[in-house]
């Protein structure tokens, strides 16, 4: 981020994961951001996608535990990692993807952690 | 990038961090909890499969595992199974039709041992006459620590019976528990001098403790979600209960004391620590001696030595396969009658005939009985749909605090609901009178406990408690009335209020786009057509008990556990309101003006049927209604002496047995449920069903792209499944998946019950739901059968396109059998475990 | 349609008329051996009559709620042949029949405990059960023993006419002998656990066990009142017993989550008063409280099933203020007796059923509800209050004596003040010590069972 564009703008490197697992299995991941001390997320509902079983469907109106859910979390580095290596023991034994990345964030503050990790 | 990232952490983790993190025990510990299935408590009873972590294996794998697992049975005993097939409960034919295939065709069956002895004999030998070894090998012993698990459990998780809560309950089940366990006489004499060295030093935060305790005890870093997840298994009922707090509950029930599966398992961890251990599991025996098996038929020394490894091939056939070909027997016998019957009623087609009403009943398999009664009284069509009709919602009881969830589990509420006085009830007098009970119960509550007031209070209303005994049990018809006539019927009395939100009253409940959604949703779910009866009757259901912990199973599960009338009521409204009936028309179902829709609730326990809201039917309908109301009458009557002859009771006694207090059996719930079938009513009109099916009405030609059919296999019918894995694992181990006798029963915490002194909270059914008095099952453990009446490639593209679908019928949980609506023909889906790797497919059903 | 209809219902009247047949036999064999009771019929008549209404509504509910008992049949005959040594103990004028029927009483009891057989941890309970009274029975059959043979006769009324000649160690002996047998029946501490820990007997076993069984022990206590007007050291004990039991069973009571266990703890508080009651010298209070408890123990068993729903009954608001209020009041009432000179051991539960009357009339009147209810409210309690006044006169008339003076009134002041001072201290709701919680807790915890169940 060292366009000139953003030059006048305060940013603050941070990590971002994204998860998308059966919806389901979204109680479990929310457990897990908890644990890593995440101090919030944003949960879709019902996505849509191709995939190794094939097509997904957004879910039928009936059954909120069918189809798939995603979740985008920024965090500092710790938590991240924290998460990530949870997930990748819930990938041992259930379906689903996840992406890590880097983004910038102007409020810093607003994605401290709920509480510190030990 | 990501590659990297995820392979520097994993190796970073393997070199500085030997201790899983947080979040990875966190990971570990959810997977770890769905072992168990969520319980819900029983005044809002949901019935779920309590093998539904196992569903991604194979049925039969599952219930090995499971039966492993939780030291439960696999099945019911051969013994059982036997006297099922001699009180021709189970076609003999079918079962030996089930031994010639497992023996590899008729070629290989019939091919002789020994004079007139074949190896089908060898086998059917082994099913019907050979005594089984049925006792356990080794008995299970009894597991200590669970007990002192479940103590604490109980105490945690009360939710108002005791006066005096447990201290410390907002520290969290963990931390609450540790602070007090140390004075526990129970966990001194389980644990002594080690177990108070561990109580003081073992973290106070459950994810950390059981990351400490995994590391004290050395489990290596594979085995631990195993280790976790046999822990959870040990006390199905508390973990379950601990499930159903943290998915499903109300944020209000679980405020004031947080616990999670972590809590529990950081117990079980302590308990670890502390050298408390397991006790063995309980050892059922396999198989049987072939020499015996060789002197059943008196076959010779030369015929042993020339046959014995097809003779020891046969005894050696475990005692649990022999269990499940009677399972197979029973359903494939079940099929056997029921598809020739559709498929010949599938070819025969419809016929039109002008209804007079038309009623929408649930899909529960109480309706079905009830449905061929009333359609025998008259011109009336009638059609089954989920009992919640549909609408998502919560309904805020102007009496109570915590709202009721009226729809099904699967689903959270969309719509929160009030209800408002129905004009012409004086509903101050009754607000009144429910405010003096309020406050009467209070105060009993009080005194009972003060210590004070406790014995006076026990002398002055020993001659009151006395007569209410008396009453009760002698005259409770009598009784009942008496109630009825002090307490007005609050129920007819306030009706919901679809105008205001309950919780934000600037608000609708529905927008009018939503009413006009839920009620096309209607008719494309059920395939009813536009040209609509002057009455629509929407039938809810709810069941009738007292003094009974398990009344909410009886009524509508789709509802969540309460009886549907009040989602009946807000449907009716919904399709009474002229903007809606526009709205419809816009959407191309232009209904008749002259139709007016009606709710109604169908008491499943006396077959009585009560209309909702008769003061506002309008004058041009009274007719109508009161013809329709007869017929619910002769049609209640018929369906009641029907019933009364399955319970071995008469049919009055079914109504005095719906207000008894010592009634353990006021109806047969959904007992023998059996199949599942998807279409038109007139497929399945002429066949008396037995109560035994649970019946959706779909028409395939007003569903093009397979959206409804989507919609109905992947909700209404996931839900038939549970409730028929419920039935079907309650009758064949009562104890483990089952709730056991229901007199010796202790309610615990107003949530569910104990069997005697303590122990785990219990799930599933009670005996007396599942057993007949002299102890031989009533229901017949079977798996559900779905059949769907629409094109073959319509229903095959349905299934591949939902995971959850290709799961059930590939693993064998449920079976699928599709009526081709354009010749009638009938198709199996074959599981995987059947039809090797090749992707699933129909394949023809054999006759 | 299955057409099963396995158990018919003339095989259930079966066991009706086995257990019919039981109660009329137990006291028809019995009872001709020394007679039956000449004075002091009337306790007879009462207790009698309470058990037979329970044993007929609890059989009559059974018919119904045990249907689908592979045991019914034994049931039926336990507790047939349960209820007539019962008539037959409350009914005889011999010491030996009474000593019988009671050690029966205690061995039938027991087995419908064990009522499931493969059940471990019924097995484990009723064994409990029976060592529970072997303690008991033995002090009775000591007591009994001591009685006959210290006045030549075996038949209860000759004793009781020469208990009060029987002076020093050998009446105080045999009293506290037959409160140790009362005890160990009326389930009080030490001998609570067997009550707490018998939840594995079927729901109208649990009625009548708390309703008719458990009242053994008054009964005994009353039947020889004379004996223990004469041995003050064993009322003193009785009042010390009772005052331990009603608070330690009102703790259990307070602190289980589960509803039988509950009803447990409060039975073995009730019987603690009951007890006390006899040592303070009121037993026609007592008597009334055996009735009246019975009844409504029963009620509460037997509709056990509907203690399901999630929400804590809201307690009526003003409480707390009104408990402490009325008590101070009361307690000062009593101070004036005692400085008036007044103060009896009968006045204890009359002034704490005062103080009842008051609280809730208080809370019935004091709260925001429309003058209709108000009134009908009051009019209820002034209804239960007046039944409870008769009560207590009749069965007072019924038992026909009143006890002696055995603690001074400052005495009487004190208990009464233990009764009133931990009943503001509740109302509080002030948490308990975490050791005296978990104590209360494991009462009638049963060792060496886990979480087992019927085989």
């Amino acid at each position: 981020m060292t366009d000139a564009a953003f030059a006048d703008l305060v940013l603050h490197q941070l990590k971002k994961i994204e998860v998308i697992v059966r919806a389901e299995d979204q109680r479990m991941i929310e457990d897990l951001l908890h644990s890593a001390g995440m101090g919030g997320w944003t949960v879709i509902r019902d996505v849509a996608g191709y995939g190794h079983d094939g097509f997904h469907q957004g879910r039928t109106i009936f059954n909120d535990q069918t189809g798939l859910v995603m979740f985008v979390g920024v965090a500092e580095p710790g938590p991240i990692a924290e998460v990530a290596r949870g997930l990748a023991r819930f990938f041992k034994s259930r379906p689903g993807v996840t992406f890590l990345s880097d983004v910038a964030v102007m409020r810093s503050e607003y994605f401290a952690a709920a509480r510190s990790a030990p | 990038m990501k590659a990297r990232t995820e392979g520097a952490n994993a190796s970073a983790y393997a070199y500085v961090q030997p201790a899983p993190g947080r979040a990875e025990i966190a990971a570990l510990v959810a997977l770890a909890a769905r072992r168990v299935a969520p319980l819900w408590p029983l005044q809002s009873a949901i019935a779920v499969n309590p093998l539904s972590g196992f569903e991604e294996m194979a049925f039969d794998q599952a219930v090995a595992r499971a039966a492993a697992i939780f030291g439960a049975r696999d099945s019911l005993s051969i013994e059982t199974w036997r006297n099922l097939v001699r009180a021709q409960q189970i076609d003999i034919a079918a079962l030996k039709k089930v031994a010639i295939a497992r023996l590899g065709g008729l070629v290989p069956a019939f091919a002789p041992i020994g004079p007139d002895v074949s190896r089908l004999d060898l086998l059917m030998a082994r099913l019907m006459d050979l005594p089984p070894p049925d006792q356990p090998a080794t008995a299970g012993g009894a597991d200590p620590g669970a007990a002192l698990i479940a103590k604490w459990c109980a105490v945690f998780f009360d939710q108002g019976q005791a006066a005096c809560a447990m201290p410390g309950r907002d520290l969290g089940l963990y931390r609450a528990v540790v602070a007090l366990i140390g004075h526990d006489r129970d966990y001194r004499r389980l644990a002594g001098d080690v177990g108070q060295r561990v109580v003081h030093c073992v973290p106070r935060d459950p994810l950390d403790a059981i990351a400490e305790g995994v590391e004290a005890l050395k489990i290596p870093s594979d085995e631990i979600e195993e280790t976790l997840a046999a822990l959870v298994a040990r006390l199905p009922g508390w973990a379950g209960h601990i499930r159903w707090r943290s998915e499903y509950a109300e944020p209000s029930d679980s405020a004031g004391a947080p616990a999670g599966m972590a809590d529990l398992l950081a117990l079980w961890i302590l308990l670890e620590r502390a050298g408390i251990m397991a006790p063995p599991p309980a050892l059922w025996p396999a198989a049987c001696d072939p020499r015996q098996l060789a002197m059943h038929f008196g076959l010779g020394q030369s015929q042993c030595a020339s046959q014995w490894g097809a003779i020891e091939a046969i005894a050696t056939v475990r005692q649990s396969e022999l269990a499940h070909m009677f399972m197979v027997a029973a359903e494939q016998g079940f099929r056997d009658t029921l598809i020739p019957a559709l498929t010949a009623a599938s070819r025969s087609g419809a016929t039109q005939q002008a209804p007079d009403a038309q009623l929408v009943f649930c899909i529960d398999v109480r309706s079905e009985p009830f449905r061929r009664a009333l359609e025998a009284q008259g011109a009336f069509e009638t059609f089954g749909y989920a009992g919640f009709f549909g609408l998502p919602i919560a309904r805020h009881r102007h009496d109570r605090g915590r709202r009721q969830r009226l729809l099904p589990v699967l689903l959270a509420p969309q719509h929160d609901i009030a209800e408002t006085p129905v004009p012409g009830y004086d509903v101050d007098a009754l607000v009144r009178s429910e405010a003096l009970h309020q406050h009467t119960r209070g105060l009993l509550g009080t005194a009972k406990h003060g210590l004070g007031s406790a014995f006076a209070t026990a002398e002055a209303l020993g001659l009151v408690a006395g007569g209410i005994m008396a009453a009760r049990t002698l005259a409770p018809r009598l009784m009942q009335r008496v109630m009825q006539a002090i307490n007005p019927d609050i129920e007819q009395a306030m009706a919901p209020a679809l105008d205001t939100h309950a919780l934000h009253p600037d608000f609708p409940a529905f927008t009018l786009a939503e009413k006009i959604g839920y009620a096309s949703l209607l008719f494309r779910m059920t395939g009813m057509s536009k040209q609509t009866a002057r009455l629509v009757v929407l039938t809810g259901h709810g069941g009738a008990a007292v003094n009974n912990p398990y009344a909410a199973a009886l009524d509508c599960g789709a509802c969540g556990g309460h009886p549907g009338g009040f989602n009946a009521r807000v449907m009716a409204a919904i399709l009474n309101d002229p903007a809606v009936r526009e709205g419809l028309a816009d959407e191309g179902l232009s209904l008749p003006a002259t139709t007016l829709f009606l709710a109604a609730e169908h008491n499943t326990t006396t077959d009585q049927v009560t209309v909702f809201d008769i003061d506002q039917v309008p004058l041009s309908h009274k007719g109508d209604l009161a013809a329709l109301r007869t017929a619910f009458d002769r049609a209640g009557q018929a369906n009641r002496t029907q019933r009364a002859i399955a319970l071995g009771r008469d049919a009055d006694d079914l109504i005095t047995g719906s207000c008894h207090w010592g009634e353990v059996r006021p109806e047969w719930g959904l007992a023998r449920n059996a199949a599942f079938v998807v279409g038109p009513r007139w497929l399945t009109r002429a066949r008396d069903l037995g109560g035994r099916a649970f019946l959706h009405s779909y028409d395939w030609t007003t569903d093009p792209d397979g959206t409804t059919l989507a919609m109905i296999l992947t909700a209404p019918m996931v839900v038939a499944q549970w409730i028929n894995c419920q039935y079907l694992f309650s009758t064949i181990d009562n104890h483990r998946y089952g709730s056991g006798d229901k007199t010796t029963q202790n309610p615990v915490g107003r949530i569910g019950v104990v069997q005697g002194n303590g122990g785990d909270l219990r799930i599933g059914l009670p005996r007396q739901s599942l057993f007949s008095d002299d102890g031989s099952p009533y229901h017949i453990p079977q798996r559900l059968l779905t059949v769907v009446h629409a094109p073959f490639d319509r229903v095959e593209a349905v299934v591949t396109a939902h995971d959850i679908l290709s799961r059930l019928f590939g693993n064998g949980w449920v079976q699928l059998v599709a009526i081709d609506s354009a010749t009638g023909d009938a198709r199996r889906w074959a599981a995987d475990a059947e039809c090797a790797p090749n992707p699933p497919a129909c394949q023809e059903n054999r006759p | 349609m299955p057409d099963a209809m396995p158990k018919s219902t003339s095989a259930r009247g079966q066991h009706v008329l086995a257990a019919v047949s039981g109660m009329v036999a137990v006291p028809a064999v019995l009872l001709p051996w020394g007679g039956v009771i000449e004075h002091s019929r009337a306790l007879g008549l009462v207790i009698g009559a309470l058990t037979l209404f329970v044993a007929l509504i609890v059989m009559a509910f059974a018919v119904r709620y045990l249907r689908a008992d592979p045991r019914g049949a034994a049931f039926g005959v336990t507790l047939g042949l349960l209820v007539g040594c019962v008539l037959t103990c409350v009914a005889t004028g011999s010491l030996f029949v009474l000593a019988a029927a009671w050690v029966a009483s205690g061995r039938l009891l027991a087995r419908l405990i064990g009522h499931d057989t493969t059940w471990p941890e019924a097995r484990a309970a009723a064994r409990r059960a029976r060592h529970a009274f072997a303690v008991g029975d033995s002090a009775l059959v000591a007591g009994l023993l001591v009685l006959g043979l210290s006045t030549g006769s075996a038949a209860i009324s000759p004793v009781l006419a020469q208990s009060a000649t029987l002076a020093g160690p050998t009446g105080a002996a045999a009293a506290l002998l037959l409160l140790i047998a009362a005890a160990a029946r009326c389930a009080l501490p030490p001998f609570a656990g067997w009550l707490a820990s018998s939840m594995t007997a079927p729901t109208p076993v649990s009625a009548l066990m708390h309703a008719g069984l458990v009242n053994a022990g008054g009964f005994l206590l009353i039947r020889f009142a004379p004996l223990f007007e004469a041995a003050p050291l064993a009322r003193l004990a009785a009042i010390a017993a009772g005052l331990g039991a009603a608070l330690y069973g009102l703790g259990v009571m307070c602190v289980r989550p589960d509803i039988k266990r509950s009803l447990a703890g409060s039975t073995v508080s009730q019987m603690g008063f009951m007890i006390m009651s006899c040592g303070l010298g009121a037993y026609g209070a007592a008597l009334w409280h055996i009735v009246a408890h019975g009844l409504f123990k029963a009620w509460l068993f037997l509709g056990s099933g509907s203690a399901i729903g999630i929400g804590k009954t809201p307690a009526a608001p003003g409480l707390t203020h009104s408990i402490k209020g009325c008590a101070i009041l009361v307690l000062a009432g009593a101070l004036v007796l005692t400085w008036a000179g007044h103060m009896d051991g009968a006045l204890v539960p009359l002034l704490l059923a005062l103080a009842t009357a008051m609280v809730t009339l208080n809370a019935g009147l004091g709260t925001q509800m429309p003058m209709r209810s108000r009134l009908a409210a009051t009019a209820i309690l002034i209804v239960l209050a007046a039944t409870q006044a008769i009560g207590v006169w009749l069965t007072t008339v019924a038992v026909g004596h009143e006890g002696s003076m055995v603690l001074p009134g400052w005495a009487l002041d004190g208990v009464l003040a233990a009764f009133l001072g931990g009943w503001v201290w509740q109302a509080q709701r002030r948490s308990l010590p975490r050791r005296i919680y978990v104590h209360l807790l494991n009462a009638g915890a049963l060792a060496c069972v886990g979480a087992g169940e019927p085989a």
